[in-house]
């Protein structure tokens, strides 16, 4: 699939990007003068913006606002406040280049702060092939250890960091990043300091970024600031000036590269936030930053001339004018074009053989990377900085909630993206993968609120590909529309380079939820409680983890999306929920239900005993497809004895399919007369999977 | 009961400190930038940011007003918490046997782990009973005490072992997260109790947890009750 182009932009966004520079200089550009615009531009991050993000983006609602774009939202929960987020989306394509995660981190948080929000947790999904190289495994540890490292810095606790393995990504390493912060409703406005001829544009750089914003705002400073983007220089700042211009003059000019003059006086654009002030105020800003540890440059000084003018005091070099760089890229659509592919040829359970033995099959599939415990992943980041972690992502299974500052507001975060799906389907995907974000907010007692993430593609010139990531844009506003959650902040992200090869879509999705009442946790509780099935079971397996890394079967279609039956399900854990009889609830997800029960039985925290299972076969299904297969609308909830009945009326209700499978019992986790694990075993396994596959973590 | 947290430049940890003994023990706090402000304190805090590790660091603080105020603070028979990194400082300091290095396995290490308290007569664990099980979280990659074979037997022999882990997860010697001076005074520890004072906020993981109280009531017990460290000796 590799392409021959070795061009290092994307075709399309440099060529309109040209062309908006000509047009707008009435006139051939320069080599400077192009070579300018397309580092202030790169081609790559206006594909950030497909239209069918706009789309999902424009759709009103009353409770949100957003700021840059679209990279940063709040929702306003309640009298209370807002919960901030922003986000980030980097495909990296070089394996080199995973020492980098720190860049998107930095840049995600960086948002937030700019915007005046102290960021409290971070959440990073990664999706790439399982490493098969020691540089690979080295450079995944060295990312993770970097990653955390620069979390545990600025005191944000990183409540998920999710590794989901597929080997369509080669040596692509697609990092998604979203961070959450909270204002109160006092403090709720993006706007700053409305930029006038002669402000200073000062970068600041550091550390504690936010405590050198709320001394700046404490001492009445006027500012205005911006976040910044290394993979977007600038930008923000020219767009954030209006109708007035930069005269960009670094100190340490090179009147031959002044692009890179820029770059190097920009101190540290990993951990950099911009502000513009007046003249007068440029010291404050330097005490300020000083006191903090940070680092300070000025970069220029707006002027009331609209254009951009990159050079020395005395003779400006290049000058471009500021509406060619100021307004991001319309992408022309490509959905626009009929796919007339139709369903492809599905996978049916009987192309596969059956399991000989169904022991031997559940440790397979419990040593998949994909499936096995994350809780030695998790420890190597620190969810507890901040104080304000209320669950946390291994007990959680993988979901987790945080208290708001102030009022103590319960917050949960959700991931959900199968790339396996989208690789089928894009749209379906896309629909899968908020139902289940969904699904994980429910079992956990939020009431889901809204949406943020990124969607990352491959080789962007492509229409094929770019295609593909629209579908499954449009897949994700349907979905959205039909949950009512709004998008709070999304990007989308292409491989930066014409020569790279397809990657799945990829969702890299958070949802977020409120928690007004008991939080629900996943794990078995007592003896003796029965297991429920809520949902209904089909002998789905296309896309399955069973599918994929069982019998690499590749193909297929993705299982049945029913938003009606997602709504039931979410209808019984909200009314089991408030009576207060639910003892535990797990969404089903990767590796179906005999994962579900599994992970039920080991994933306790510290100090809490692991109860083992007594589980039924349905004998009217293939027993692989109803161990294994990752049908949609389905929960795995436990409950006391007495209240079984109370569970089913409200899932006859509204006609949700309700199953009795078993019990939590000790020691042992057994499927009818076909598995039969012991405890210590199956927790053995579990814990110890991803560790083996990836030689340590 | 007045408190100070010590945290080195640009920390983002001594916040959670300050924001438990403040707002949940209604504690007078201050987050200390001086030797007056570590004067004045019943129970000094040396918070568990990273940037302790780096032993320059704590040397140069211990070559300031602050680091002189530190040891001398603890000369004076009051109390100073060392805890995670901070703990490391301490040793660092010279107000702890021992010292910290990076754990093994190594790599930095964000757990719940369950803890034996080996001690109660002193100012740290009052209100515990001697096997209570605590538990508080590392947040550390180098969370291991280390110490001399008879450093570490003169701790066992003076009952200046205060918890130990049940499942040691650092490679900490003799299984010891929390070691105190021979006078008493001083206690390092390689968990985090601040992370465990809120019940309501840890219920859905670990109902009726509050291990971190426990520890940070003690003290206040101590110092409100005007114990000293003559009771210690009369206790053990």
């Amino acid at each position: 699939m590799r392409g021959s182009k070795t061009t290092l932009v994307a075709s399309v966004p440099r060529q309109m990007l040209l062309g908006r520079l000509e047009e707008a200089l009435d006139r051939p550009a320069t080599n400077a003068e192009r070579e300018l615009m397309l580092w202030l531009c790169p081609p790559a991050a206006e594909l950030r913006r497909l239209p069918a993000a706009r789309g999902l983006l424009g759709t009103p609602w009353d409770d949100v606002d957003r700021a840059f774009g679209a990279e940063v939202g709040f929702l306003t929960i309640g009298e209370e406040g807002a919960v901030a987020v922003s986000v980030d989306s980097r495909v990296h394509v070089d394996p080199a280049a995973h020492l980098d995660f720190r860049d998107g981190i930095a840049a995600t948080l960086a948002k937030l702060v700019a915007v005046g929000v102290r960021p409290l947790a971070l959440h990073t999904v990664v999706h790439g092939r399982v490493p098969e190289k020691d540089a690979e495994r080295g450079g995944l540890r060295a990312a993770i250890e970097g990653v955390s490292a620069y979390a545990r810095g600025e005191g944000v606790a990183t409540l998920g960091a999710e590794l989901c393995f597929d080997a369509e990504y080669g040596e692509t390493l697609v990092v998604d990043s979203v961070a959450i912060g909270w204002c109160d409703a006092s403090s709720l406005r993006v706007a700053g300091r409305r930029p006038v001829a002669g402000d200073r544009l000062v970068a600041v750089a550091g550390r504690a970024l936010d405590r050198v914003r709320r001394d700046l705002a404490a001492s009445e400073v006027p500012f205005l600031a911006i976040p910044t983007s290394s993979d977007v220089p600038l930008r923000a700042a020219i767009a954030a000036i209006g109708d007035l211009g930069l005269d960009l003059t670094p100190e340490g000019h090179d009147p031959a590269h002044p692009d890179r003059a820029l770059e190097k006086a920009r101190p540290d654009p990993t951990r950099s936030i911009l502000l513009v002030v007046p003249p007068s105020a440029v010291d404050a800003v330097a005490h300020t930053a000083a006191v903090h540890g940070a680092m300070l440059a000025v970069l220029g000084t707006v002027t009331s001339e609209q254009r951009l003018s990159v050079g020395s005091d005395s003779s400006a070099v290049t000058v471009l004018p500021a509406a060619a760089v100021r307004e991001p890229l319309e992408i022309p659509s490509v959905r626009s074009e009929p796919d007339d592919s139709g369903p492809g040829d599905d996978l049916r359970l009987e192309d596969l053989p059956e399991p000989d033995d169904y022991n031997d099959a559940l440790r397979r599939m419990l040593r998949s990377p994909n499936l096995g415990s994350r809780q030695e992943l998790y420890e190597r980041f620190d969810s507890f900085v901040g104080g304000a972690t209320m669950l946390h992502p291994g007990p959680g299974g993988g979901t987790a909630a945080l208290r708001t500052p102030g009022a103590g507001r319960g917050i949960a975060i959700a991931t959900s993206g199968n790339p396996r799906f989208t690789a089928l389907d894009p749209y379906v995907g896309f629909c899968i993968a908020v139902c289940e974000g969904v699904r994980r907010l429910s079992a956990c007692g939020a009431e889901p609120r809204a949406l943020v993430g990124g969607t990352s593609f491959g080789a962007s010139h492509d229409p094929d590909v770019r295609k593909r990531a629209e579908q499954g844009l449009a897949g994700l506003r349907d979905a959205a529309l039909a949950f009512g959650l709004p998008c709070l902040a999304l990007t989308t992200s292409p491989a930066g380079r014409d020569d790279h090869g397809a990657i799945p879509v990829t969702p890299g999705l958070a949802f977020l939820g409120t928690l007004d009442g008991p939080l629900v946790t996943p794990w078995f509780k007592d003896e003796g409680d029965v297991i429920l099935l809520l949902g209904r079971s089909r002998e789905e397996i296309a896309g399955s983890e069973f599918a994929t890394y069982l019998h690499a079967a590749l193909e297929g279609n993705p299982p049945w999306v029913d938003f009606g039956a997602e709504r039931a399900v979410r209808s019984v854990l909200v009314n089991a929920i408030g009576q207060g009889i639910l003892k535990s609830a797990r969404n089903l997800g990767p590796g179906g239900l005999a994962l579900a029960v599994a992970a039920s039985c080991c994933a306790t925290p510290e100090g809490i005993t692991a109860r083992g299972a007594r589980a039924a076969i349905d004998e009217g299904m293939r027993p692989d497809a109803w161990l294994f297969a990752e049908s949609q609308s389905r929960v795995l909830v436990s409950v006391a004895r007495e209240h079984v009945v109370a569970v089913r009326e409200l899932a006859d209700d509204v006609e949700l399919p309700f199953s009795q499978i078993g019990e939590v019992s000790s020691g042992v986790l057994e499927f009818g007369e076909l598995i039969g694990l012991t405890l210590d075993e199956l927790v053995d396994i579990w814990n110890g999977a991803l560790a083996e596959r990836l030689g340590g973590i | 009961m007045k408190w100070a947290v010590v945290a080195p430049p640009g920390s983002s940890w001594e916040s959670d400190l300050v924001a438990v003994l403040r707002d949940l023990l209604e504690h007078d706090v201050v987050a200390a930038t001086s030797a007056a402000d570590v004067e004045t304190a019943d129970c000094v805090v040396l918070s568990g940011d990273d940037s302790w590790c780096d032993a320059v660091v704590a040397q140069a603080v211990a070559a300031e007003t602050l680091g002189r105020a530190l040891v001398e603070h603890a000369g004076r028979d009051r109390l100073l918490l060392g805890i995670g990194a901070g703990f490391g400082a301490a040793c660092a300091l010279g107000l702890l046997p021992g010292r910290l290095v990076p754990d093994e396995p190594s790599g930095f290490l964000g757990r719940m782990v369950s803890l034996r308290v080996e001690g109660v007569a002193n100012p740290w664990a009052e209100r515990a009973v001697v096997g209570d099980t605590w538990q508080m979280p590392v947040r550390s990659a180098a969370a291991r005490f280390v110490a001399e074979d008879r450093v570490l037997d003169r701790l066992e022999r003076d009952g200046l072992i205060l918890l130990r882990y049940l499942r040691n997860p650092v490679g900490a010697a003799r299984d010891i997260a929390g070691v105190m001076s021979p006078t008493g005074n001083v206690l390092g520890l390689a968990v985090h109790p601040e992370n465990v004072v809120d019940a309501s906020l840890v219920e859905a993981e670990w109902p009726g947890l509050e291990s971190g109280r426990v520890l940070f009531e003690s003290i206040a017990d101590w110092v409100d009750g005007g114990v000293r460290r003559g009771s210690v000796e009369s206790q053990r």
